[in-house]
């Protein structure tokens, strides 16, 4: 009896060991699996969780938000360019120059008179193509899912800095149909909170009084503005970088001046013949 | 005091050419080479992209127009004002073509002559700005909001003043189970209303908060408080999460206060404490004061020691510490980065600025084109950078000129070898009775100097003088790879013409002894140390003598010039012997060398 409950005691130590061996193999092929199937399905997924068929305006905001605020994040720190022309480079940005002179002793003369009509060009020349993709898979995620979509319209783009946001918008009429039902989506627009009109409008006031007096004292604008900070660093050849910060966004707009420049000594003054 | 430096003409002496280099290293320095400085043109694009600019030859982008005359002069560079038709802004200084490309409107008329550049004030919701009427109607739509313009307002301070806060009240809801309630404008109330689902009533109740025990709304005091965008105060928030009045502990308790019931202005509010004192009772904060509304963060410095009674906001100092000082929000002051005297060879001003609670460091110009000015109003401190007055100084020819704090930065210096000035001969100028700077040969007897001997009128000690900056300026001489034996750059030309202005020369002569044959100096002796003040002869040169060290003191003075330490009180690259050349010439050579 002794030997038999022995051999049943091994017997079943065998089989319990074994049984435990393969639940852990097949524990671990699950949790692969998963693994794998998190891996390839869940960008899919997180692409695809925001695309409502009844909501396909939420679906482009998402898709070209951050786009947006990338762009808006270079052009800021750039002057307001994307391929910043006319520029210093300062701490590995190039900065433009919004008002420039070569000489001494003079006012600058603005180079960019209308800055926020620039930043909104820029943005939409550098969103453009992004936007047209955007709506193609708008459409191809229609599409897949049995409904004849229709896009109408050029695709031009238009973006318009407004106060405390940036509205971009196309001019797409989405036509979907399934069946009888029929649904059309047009004035499609994507809002995002951003302050750069009223950073690009300060630098405007700034750049005017540098192109009719020169060096611009930051102090008053320091007591109006409460959530702005201004930063003034000049530079050795005579320019000046602004730094324009908001305090609750953390958001920066940099431009560079170079206005009412003073000479090493006596410097040269140009002659022409 | 300085000796009379004639030039005598005896057959049998030789010359001993002293030479103070008190510029830089050369006697004379060329003139800018007259091809180059007439190579300026005006380039409608420059190769680095900047749009109408005076540049030399090589800067000019040849795909554009250019010409050989200042833009100021052409047609297609001419600055002036360019409207932009659509959102009415007026930038001034804006080439022509710069206009035109971006889409504006170029007027070559100052911005105040042109009528669509007038200003008015413009209403903005709750706030106003002083702008064109153009710009007043775009901003309507930039905004979201109603603008109404006003061009009889011609001053931005009435104009910003002059604005109405539209009025807030309680927009209470009243769905006949619950009276729901927001604190709104009347405009938004109104808004609400036209969108309320039927049945439910909204009223609107101006000046009153949803707490208001006669409205009975849901809505009731909380202990908590918030911060509100754009705004400096901290303020109570009530159960429906509105805001209600500045945060008063001694206003609480709802029962025995009205508090709750009505909008309480902020000058009606509990009052703070400049030092911040009760800032632990009080959210009354004011950003134009120095304070402002901050989650309270124990340990900062900013913050009042004790916790607000209640809610997590304090009003936050904004003022700075710096170096023992306490500088309020707004101050500033000047700095430099020299540890004792100013204005040495790479030492540079700032202006430092407190600014919420952070010193911000501006730099003054590099070149000391401007310097840094220290006032102070009414307690309030401030400090801002004026131009350095200093280009026209060692042109002055009397001291009250020179000194005139209204129209230059100089000091007047006299003393043997001062004199910057020079008469056509090369000879320095000296001072005449009427303190002013004329030749010697102009002297007259009754001026300084000139006495009246045995055989008639002779000059004896006549006195040198000039005027030279206050604050010297700085100089462009540390070019990467520039040796002091090889000053080849434009930089370094620049700099030692400045310096050249301190350039001296004092021929000493010698006459051979008829007896013993030995050369005893016999005029302008004092520039080789061989004679003093009072007429004593030495026999060895000394090279640290008054003439030279005068000399060199209106050499440092002049800018970077001479020999100096840094602002790191490092010796600088000139020694005695680079700047002070003693060369010997022949009696035949002397004529030439006059």
């Amino acid at each position: 009896m002794k030997d038999d409950k022995e051999r049943g005691r091994n017997y079943y130590s065998i089989s319990n060991k074994k049984a435990q061996v393969t639940i852990f193999i097949i524990i671990a092929i699950v949790i692969v699996g998963a693994a794998l199937l998190f891996y390839f399905l869940i960008p899919k997924a997180e692409t695809e969780a925001v695309f409502d068929e009844t909501n396909p305006q939420a679906y482009i905001q998402t898709c070209i938000e951050d786009k947006i605020k990338d762009t808006v994040e270079i052009l800021s720190l750039q002057g307001g360019s994307i391929e910043s022309e006319g520029y210093i480079l300062y701490q590995g940005d190039k900065i433009e120059y919004l008002c420039y002179t070569s000489e001494y002793y003079v006012p600058c003369k603005i180079q960019r008179p209308f800055l926020v009509e620039h930043i909104e060009s820029e943005i939409e020349n550098e969103i453009e193509d992004d936007m047209k993709m955007c709506f193609d898979a708008l459409v191809d995620f229609y599409e897949r899912r049995n409904y004849d979509a229709n896009l109408e319209g050029s695709g031009d783009t238009t973006v318009e800095l407004l106060a405390k946001r940036i509205k971009t918008s196309t001019d797409y009429t989405l036509t979907v149909s399934k069946g009888s039902g029929t649904d059309r989506y047009e004035r499609f627009s994507v809002l995002v909170n951003n302050n750069l009109y009223e950073l690009a409008s300060i630098a405007n006031d700034i750049i005017d009084w540098e192109a009719e007096y020169g060096d611009f004292d930051t102090t008053y604008y320091t007591t109006v503005y409460s959530n702005i900070k201004f930063e003034k660093h000049n530079q050795q050849e005579g320019s000046t970088i602004y730094i324009l910060t908001n305090r609750d966004q953390g958001t920066k707009f940099q431009f560079a001046s170079r206005s009412v420049a003073w000479p090493p000594g006596y410097g040269e003054v140009p002659i022409f013949d | 005091m300085t000796k009379k430096r004639g030039m005598k003409k005896r057959k049998e002496f030789f010359f001993i050419l002293a030479v103070l280099l008190a510029g830089i290293l050369f006697l004379v320095l060329s003139p800018v080479n007259a091809e180059e400085s007439s190579s300026y043109f005006c380039a409608e694009r420059t190769t680095n992209g900047l749009w109408c600019m005076n540049v030399p030859w090589d800067e000019v982008n040849t795909n554009y127009d250019y010409t050989q005359t200042s833009c100021e002069a052409t047609s297609f560079c001419k600055a002036g004002t360019c409207v932009n038709g659509i959102e009415g802004s007026c930038r001034p200084n804006v080439p022509e073509v710069v206009c035109n490309d971006a889409g504006g409107i170029w007027d070559e008329r100052e911005r105040d002559e042109i009528s669509q550049c007038q200003l008015g004030c413009c209403y903005i919701g709750s706030g106003a700005s002083f702008v064109t009427q153009t710009k007043c109607s775009s901003q309507s739509s930039r905004y979201s909001v109603e603008t109404v313009f006003d061009p009889s307002i011609k001053d931005s301070d009435k104009c910003i003043a002059s604005a109405y806060p539209e009025e807030e009240g309680a927009c209470v809801f009243d769905d006949g189970f619950v009276r729901n309630c927001k604190r709104l404008t009347s405009a938004k109330c109104d808004t609400e209303k036209a969108g309320a689902a039927e049945g439910t009533t909204v009223e609107f109740h101006k000046g009153t908060l949803c707490t208001a025990a006669h409205l009975e709304t849901k809505c009731i005091p909380t202990e908590r408080t918030k911060l509100e965008s754009e705004r400096d105060e901290v303020f109570f928030v009530d159960s429906c999460e509105n805001t209600a009045n500045i945060y008063d502990a001694s206003k609480i308790d709802p029962v025995v206060q009205d508090y709750w019931d009505y909008m309480i202005d902020k000058s009606n509010s509990c009052v703070l404490s400049s030092d911040l004192r009760n800032a632990d009772v009080c959210g009354n904060c004011n950003y134009l004061e120095g304070s402002i509304g901050k989650r309270y963060d124990r340990g900062n410095s900013q913050m009042f020691s004790k916790a607000p009674n209640y809610g997590d906001y304090i009003c936050a100092d904004l003022g700075c510490e710096y170096e023992g000082e306490h500088y309020e929000h707004g101050e500033s002051w000047c700095g430099t980065t020299s540890t004792g005297k100013d204005f040495l060879p790479g030492s540079q001003q700032f202006r430092f600025i407190c600014d919420y609670g952070e010193i911000r460091k501006e730099e003054m110009d590099p070149f000391r084109g401007t310097i840094c000015v220290e006032s102070e109003v009414e307690g309030f401190r401030t400090a801002n950078p004026r131009a350095n007055l200093w280009r026209d100084c060692v042109s002055q020819d009397n001291q009250e000129d020179c000194e005139d704090v209204q129209e230059r930065d100089c000091v007047w210096i006299n003393g043997t070898g001062a004199s910057i000035l020079r008469d056509e001969d090369g000879n320095p100028l000296v001072i005449n009775s009427d303190g002013k700077l004329v030749p010697i040969d102009e002297l007259e007897y009754g001026d300084p100097g000139v006495e009246l001997g045995p055989f008639g009128e002779r000059i004896r000690d006549t006195i040198e003088a000039a005027c030279v900056p206050k604050y010297p300026s700085a100089l462009w001489f540390w070019e990467p790879n520039e040796t002091k034996e090889d000053l080849s750059s434009e930089n370094a030309k620049n700099a030692m013409d400045t310096c050249s202005f301190g350039n001296d020369i004092c021929i000493v002569e010698f006459v051979k002894g008829k007896f013993f044959g030995t050369w005893d100096c016999s005029d302008n002796c004092y520039c080789l140390g061989l004679e003093d003040d009072a007429g004593k002869h030495f026999s060895e040169r000394n090279m640290e003598n008054e003439w030279v060290v005068n000399n060199l003191e209106v050499c440092v003075a002049l800018g970077d010039c001479g020999i100096s330490e840094n602002y790191l009180e490092k010796e600088g690259r000139w020694t005695w012997e680079d700047l002070v050349e003693v060369t010997e010439l022949k009696e035949e050579d002397f004529e030439n060398e006059k």
